[in-house]
């Protein structure tokens, strides 16, 4: 077949497909007619080229690189798949790359890629290798998700691989090159084939993007032999900072100690080159340390030290802690901040403080004074600690303690606890407590005392502020344990047992304010250990047990107070006169049994117990009159006497319902001694029949005062007792008969009883006369006459 | 040791990165202060020796600035805070807003609760009158906002006008936040019923 005879059979023949082509010629003169004026022959063309067994894919190429025709170059974009397996040849040859780079740069990666796959359903290593150097110019499909391009083809193919991405990195074009790296960087496998570009790139490259690549190509290598480039590109070339964190991240991962010394003196740019280093050498591990801990010499970049230092974790502290004990003077107090900072990353910020703190248990002055600028330095926060150091069972800890708290100052101290009244109010009564227990300074302790207690009362009773004041009872310093034994009263009834339990100390003050504290918790759950204390050989503890004993008020503690009141100490017989009134009647009618006691001691106290109690108990008394031995009527008449008027009410009562008369004689004494007036005419009729031993003593416990109701019962009476009462009123007081006389002598009506007065009386009117230097015959004849 | 007895005094200076807190650190102690006194524990901190009223007190001025990277560890350097400023950028007025989240962490941070701080509109010599006073209505309304929320709390917040570069109330501010603390210090003294 001719030329012509073919372009007349594809102008006429409507199926193409059908025409045979019978040598090579034929094909030449359809990729002649690919460019021809006809545009049915140039379809039809197209479509038999292109459904052969055989496509002359290169000859098309090659007719385009002849005549750069765009004709061909539409063919060669809308057939691209067929073309693709042979792409990659075109792409690597100097006299090509400009043309087909010019078709492929037209198009997105999206219709190249799609492209590459059909492609790769026939030719897969062809088509790959069409995408690789595709990739490495073509900017969109450098970055293109799917790929065909994985570890076994690139570990088959190295040979062709190193051909194309060789070809590309020698082009001038840094933008190739810059694709290139970054397909290797996508492929880390590439990487093994271009170790020796990378580094020269590396070195000489003035393209940012070059020295990125690069970096991350050979931090992937893993290999700290290459560091040096990196180390030799971050050292003499000013790049811009994304490339310079590119590199010093690089670095890191390469984990060679080479560039330790390169990292460090990144702190001095700042962020993020300072960061970055930091990160990289945490990478490199324990082998950057040494020189971290130099760097604290510098008082810099400080920050960045520890972020190294927090990454590189436990082998910091120990570095540190050599540095804290070694080094020079600014070195160890950047130590003891950076052991703070670092190891609160693995016990948090208190935790760390803590750790720190704990370095004041040594003696050495040139650690204390580095942990000591540390923690004021730390402010407030290491405030908190310091104070529950007080407490550490390592005493020259909590020496230590009490000095770095004298640096702060009250006010520092004052404002750290003034934060957790209000955020952590158990933690902030607990800081209060133990300043008030353990801080030696009186200041301190009152302040610590107002942290803890307002208006008297404990802020907070929680089981943690209960556990405080339990350890610091086991303290050895006696006033701690006597002050928690204080405080334990605010807590209520839990703190009774181990009250309690110190009523056997053998310290006497300590059971003394443990006594007191039950006391103050007035709870009945102590009662038996107070029954105990009060037969305690101490008397202040006995004391203040047998007044607890009485505010609780319980009936079964009559006997232990009875018998307290025999001691010789004068105190605790005051403590249970205090506690048998506190207890009231049910404690009356046994007390009352202790009035004919032959213990002075007893009977006194009881005498002073029922006078102070409330006048009604003497009901609980009164019935015992009628049978009770005069002893101890006399000593209830002490009572009476001591109770005064407030006894005239149950007196009074009792003697109208009284009908015997021994009781009922009794009463009338009782109510004179009680000064109730008007048992006065009871009194006189008592002298009147005869009984004139208690109508005498009855008038002489009224005294003067009786004077103007005795004048006015004689003024009632008839002559013949009236003479009998005078008669037998022998004993009245001389101050009461001459009461009587001077208040007769105005009356008419019985002025004349005033001789017969002055004769039955006599006696007790010579003695007035004498002790009052009065002639007695001028005295008589003033009241006679 | 030179800390003797001096009331420390911790302020913070926070805000969105770039909104001038370290110039207004540096402004405030001026640059030779920096290299002098500059000791850093993973915030750029720098200390001030102050009379406040009765007080003798060492300003201790932390600057996040920088640290926003370092956001895990941000919080431990609220701990023990007294007082803060908030910077925003007045050229951005977006950064006022976000200021919302540092007041949050603040408040979280220092463990003690809320504790006085001002809001700073900072960079006002690159604005005009007009934009300024408008930045100004917006900072106010937040301000007043603020106030209501922490009206029972010893303090007020305020707001400043404040400029970096040409010191605009600088000094001033810092010195008003030292009174304020001082303020509230007493203030909290008398609410715990001692007499102060």
């Amino acid at each position: 077949m001719n030329e012509e005879e073919l372009k007349r059979l594809l102008l006429k023949e409507e199926k193409v497909e059908k025409i045979r082509l019978e040598n090579i010629k034929d094909y030449y003169f359809l990729i002649k007619f690919l460019t021809d004026k006809e545009t049915l022959v140039r379809v039809n063309a197209t479509k038999l080229l292109f459904s052969a067994d055989y496509i002359p894919t290169d000859k098309i190429i090659e007719e385009y690189l002849k005549n750069h025709d765009t004709l061909i170059k539409d063919v060669i974009v809308n057939k691209l798949q067929y073309f693709i397996p042979i792409l990659h040849t075109y792409l690597i040859k100097n006299e090509s790359f400009d043309l087909i780079f010019d078709i492929l740069s037209t198009l997105q990666a999206k219709k190249i890629f799609s492209a590459i796959s059909k492609a790769h359903i026939v030719t897969p290593v062809l088509a790959t290798l069409t995408e690789i150097a595709i990739r490495t110019c073509h900017s969109s499909l450098s970055n293109y998700n799917d790929t065909f391009i994985n570890f076994h083809f690139i570990d088959e193919q190295s040979k062709e691989l190193k051909k194309i991405l060789s070809y590309r990195l020698k082009q001038t074009n840094p933008i190739f090159t810059e694709l290139t790296l970054l397909t290797i960087t996508q492929f880390p496998e590439l990487a093994y084939l271009f170790v020796k570009q990378v580094r020269e790139i590396i070195l000489t490259s003035n393209v940012e993007e070059h020295i990125k690549y690069g970096s991350i190509i050979l931090m992937h290598l893993d290999e700290p032999k290459h560091a040096d480039v990196l180390v030799s590109r971050l050292s003499n070339f000013k790049d811009a900072v994304d490339t310079q964190l590119a590199i010093i991240e690089a670095l890191g991962n390469l984990g060679s100690e080479k560039a330790i010394g390169i990292l460090v003196n990144q702190f001095e740019k700042g962020d993020p080159a300072a960061y970055y280093a930091a990160r990289s050498l945490a990478l490199i591990g324990n082998g950057a340390l040494p020189s971290l801990i130099t760097a604290l010499e510098k008082d810099r970049n400080i920050p960045y030290i520890i972020e190294s230092m927090k990454r590189i974790g436990q082998s910091s502290y120990d570095y540190l802690m050599g540095a804290l004990q070694k080094g020079k003077r600014n070195v160890r107090r950047n130590a003891a901040q950076c052991l703070t900072l670092v190891m609160s990353q693995k016990y948090g910020y208190e935790g760390a403080i803590r750790l720190l703190t704990t370095q004041l248990a040594g003696k050495n002055p040139s650690i204390l004074e580095a942990v000591t600028q540390a923690l004021l330095t730390l402010g407030t926060p290491s405030i908190k600690v310091l104070i529950e150091e007080l407490i550490d069972d390592d005493l020259q800890l909590r020496k230590n303690a009490v000095e770095v708290l004298q640096y702060f100052g009250t006010n520092n101290i004052e404002l750290a606890l003034d934060g957790f009244l209000e955020s952590d109010l158990i933690q902030g009564v607990k800081l209060g407590i133990i300043l008030y227990l353990y801080y030696p300074s009186k200041e301190l302790q009152e302040l610590g005392y107002s942290f803890a207690f307002h208006k008297g009362k404990i802020r907070s009773k929680d089981d943690v502020i209960f556990a405080l004041l339990t350890k610091s009872l086991k303290e050895i310093d006696p006033e701690i344990r006597e002050k928690s034994c204080d405080l334990l009263s605010h807590l209520g009834t839990k703190s009774v047992p181990i009250l309690s339990s110190i009523l056997s100390d053998p310290n006497i003050r300590l059971r003394r304010k443990a006594v007191e504290s039950l006391r103050k918790i007035k709870s009945k759950r102590a009662l038996i250990s107070l029954i105990k204390a009060a037969k305690d050989h101490d008397d202040g503890i006995a004391e203040i047990s047998t007044r607890a004993l009485g505010e609780l008020q319980d009936p079964g503690v009559i006997d232990v107070i009875i018998n307290n009141m025999k001691r010789s100490k004068a105190l605790v017989r005051e403590a249970s006169i205090y506690a048998a009134v506190k207890i009231g009647s049910p404690i009356v009618k046994k007390l009352s049994q202790q009035l004919t006691s032959s213990n002075h001691h007893l009977v006194k106290s009881t005498i002073n117990a029922l006078s102070k109690m409330e006048s009604k108990t003497l009901e609980i008394i009164l019935p015992n009159l009628k049978s009770a031995e005069d002893k101890w009527f006399n000593n209830l008449r002490k009572v009476v006497e001591m109770m005064g008027k407030s006894a005239i009410g149950p007196l009074r009562k009792f003697y109208k319902k009284e009908r015997n008369k021994k009781a009922k004689e009794r009463l009338v004494l009782l109510l004179a001694i009680a000064q109730d007036i008007e048992i006065i005419q009871e009194t006189i009729n008592q002298i009147v029949e005869g009984n004139a031993r208690i109508g005498v003593s009855s008038l002489n416990y009224l005294g003067a005062n009786s004077v103007d109701s005795i004048v006015k019962e004689l003024g009632k009476m008839a002559a013949n007792p009236r003479k009998l009462f005078i008669e037998k009123s022998k004993g009245l007081r001389a101050e009461l008969v001459v009461g009587i006389l001077n208040k007769i002598k105005n009356s008419k009506k019985l002025k004349s009883i005033n001789k017969l007065i002055v004769k039955s009386h006599t006696r007790v009117i010579r003695r007035y006369c004498q002790d009052n230097h009065i002639k007695y015959s001028e005295f008589t004849e003033e009241m006679v006459n | 040791m030179s800390y003797g007895q001096k009331l420390f005094l911790k302020v913070i200076l926070a805000g969105e990165a770039a909104v001038g807190k370290t110039s207004l650190r540096r402004s405030y102690l001026g640059e030779g202060f920096i290299t002098k006194h500059l000791e850093t524990i993973g915030a750029d901190f720098a200390s001030l020796p102050k009379e406040i009223y009765d007080y003798s007190v060492l300003f201790q001025i932390w600057d996040i600035a920088g640290q926003e990277i370092f956001e895990k560890v941000r919080m431990m350097y609220y701990r023990g805070t007294l007082g803060a400023l908030m910077v925003f950028d007045a050229t951005k007025i977006s950064t006022l807003k976000t200021l919302d989240s540092w007041v949050k962490e603040l408040e979280t941070g220092t463990e003690r609760g809320i504790v006085p701080f001002y809001v700073l509109g900072n960079k006002m010599d690159l604005l005009s009158k007009t934009k300024r006073a408008n930045v100004k209505e917006k900072a106010l309304a937040y301000v007043q906002d603020l106030n209501k929320k922490y009206k029972s709390k010893g303090f007020k917040v305020k707001y400043y006008e404040t400029s970096a570069k040409t010191g605009e109330n600088v000094q001033q501010v810092f010195e008003d936040l030292g009174s304020g603390i001082i303020d509230f210090i007493k203030y909290r003294k008398k609410q715990r019923g001692q007499n102060t």
